[in-house]
């Protein structure tokens, strides 16, 4: 079955993580990834997990409210953007 | 327990004072153990690490064994003063603190939020008395998305994030990035404290969950059908606590959390005989009333035989008690290797030293921490 097409917005969000995390980790080729990217298995534990999503706010102007802050969430580029997606609407909501 | 392991005499009179269902009022077998000398300095050293002191004071005055305890027993007068002093200001702050939960409690419960004690604050005036079962906190469990306004009616309450501190008996508050790297790391809010004016417990400190496990654990449970299946407890406090199952599973999980934890061990604290006694009396009391078959239902649809198993195995490697047996045969989950595991988030480390070794250990704190949390925060943040 094919994937229903996902908005602009999280495509957008999508590709402003994958390009701060290959930055972060020094891969340039993860800006190419097609499918979900596992944190770990670039290298990133639960603290350099929360250390690049610290940098990825300052990297994209935003605060991530405490009540998103969850590392479960956080373990997958795909997680982190349906994280910050998440954020965003309620944000718009407030 | 082999007899020649160092202090086996010792070991064996604190897991048998380590525990409330022995009713032999008597006690002919811990009369025969105090008469020779004991080392009484490695007893309180290793009751007071296991949080039991304030058991262990309280099974020997009720079983009238302090006279031959400082007798042939070799108790020291000194030791004496401290201990009878450390289970008086034990049962003074438990009051206090027991007294303040309830407050919390109803002050949420105004608010429109649900909070659920767990652990000492749910087992006290329930299994034990406020005399006989050590408090480090007041632990709660509430739904995720009611954090916000809990952190809120915390404040308002006067409390704030942060530790307390002993050299200067105030309250030092934590750094927003501590805040944060808490929040995402960790099943609970970080800690809350408020000074309380009292000499013997001059603070509170509250903790607040939503889960039973951290999230990067390979487990999780759903802490807002905890809440909604809590009940009144039964003591008249208006403190609310979980159905029975959900205790047992809490237990369970906690002995597992803390055992497994490279946080823990770096501290090597990741086994206390209070908790062993939590789960053991909790299912000497509660065993008839429990379905045995809903209980694994659950367990199963949350997918936690491996840390129910594990606190279940444990409580049995201290006590023996056939109490637990159908507990443990119907968890079994298969693959028993995980028992002997420590972990660091998705980092792995296996420990080959006997159980009963690691359990009376008293080795300090490691120079070097192994587990990352560590090398991030002092002991005194978490």
């Amino acid at each position: 079955m094919r994937e229903k097409p996902k908005p602009r917005a999280q495509c957008d969000v999508r590709d402003d993580v994958l390009s701060y995390l290959a930055d972060y980790v020094s891969v340039p080729t993860l800006t190419k990834a097609r499918g979900d990217v596992v944190l770990k298995d670039c290298g990133l534990d639960s603290f350099g997990t929360f250390e690049f999503v610290l940098g990825l706010e300052e990297r994209l102007g935003l605060t991530i409210s405490d009540e998103f802050l969850d590392a479960r969430r956080c373990r997958s580029v795909n997680g982190i953007v349906d994280l910050l997606v998440e954020s965003y609407a309620r944000g718009r909501d407030r | 327990m082999h007899e020649q392991e160092e202090h086996s005499r010792e070991r064996d009179l604190v897991i048998r004072l380590a525990r409330l269902d022995d009713h032999d009022p008597g006690d002919s077998h811990m009369r025969a153990l105090l008469e020779r000398p004991l080392d009484w300095n490695w007893i309180v050293v290793t009751a007071t690490r296991h949080k039991v002191v304030q058991l262990m004071w309280h099974n020997l005055m009720r079983k009238d064994l302090i006279t031959p305890a400082l007798g042939t027993g070799g108790l020291p007068e000194l030791w004496t003063v401290y201990v009878s002093q450390m289970f008086a200001a034990g049962k003074e702050r438990n009051r206090l603190w027991m007294a303040n939960a309830a407050e919390i409690s109803a002050c949420m419960r105004d608010a429109g939020i649900r909070v659920v004690a767990i652990k000492g604050a749910a087992l006290i005036d329930d299994i034990y008395s406020v005399e006989n079962r050590f408090l480090n906190d007041i632990d709660f469990i509430a739904k995720r998305a009611e954090l916000g306004k809990i952190k809120e009616c915390m404040f308002d309450l006067g409390y704030s994030y942060g530790s307390y501190n002993y050299a200067t008996g105030r309250i030092d508050p934590i750094a927003h990035r501590v805040e944060r790297a808490w929040l995402f790391n960790n099943h609970v809010l970080p800690n809350f404290y408020k000074l309380s004016g009292h000499e013997v417990a001059p603070y509170y400190k509250i903790q607040v969950g939503y889960d039973f496990f951290d999230p990067f654990e390979n487990f999780d449970i759903d802490g807002d059908a905890i809440v909604d299946a809590a009940v009144p407890k039964n003591d008249g406090s208006g403190l609310l606590v979980p159905a029975l199952a959900d205790t047992l599973i809490n237990l369970c999980c906690h002995i597992y959390r803390e055992g497994v934890s490279m946080v823990y061990q770096d501290y090597n604290v990741n086994w206390q005989l209070g908790k062993f006694c939590d789960m053991l009396a909790f299912l000497l009391k509660y065993d008839t009333c429990l379905d045995l078959d809903k209980f694994v239902a659950k367990v199963d649809a949350e997918e936690i035989r491996q840390p129910v198993y594990y606190g279940l195995h444990y409580t049995n490697e201290v006590y023996r008690n056939p109490v637990l047996r159908r507990w443990l045969d119907a968890t079994d989950p298969g693959e028993r290797d995980y028992l002997n595991e420590v972990r660091d988030g998705s980092r792995r480390a296996f420990t080959s030293e006997p159980f009963h070794e690691r359990l009376f250990s008293l080795r300090g704190v490691r120079s070097e921490f192994r587990a990352g949390w560590n090398r991030h925060f002092a002991r005194n943040e978490w």
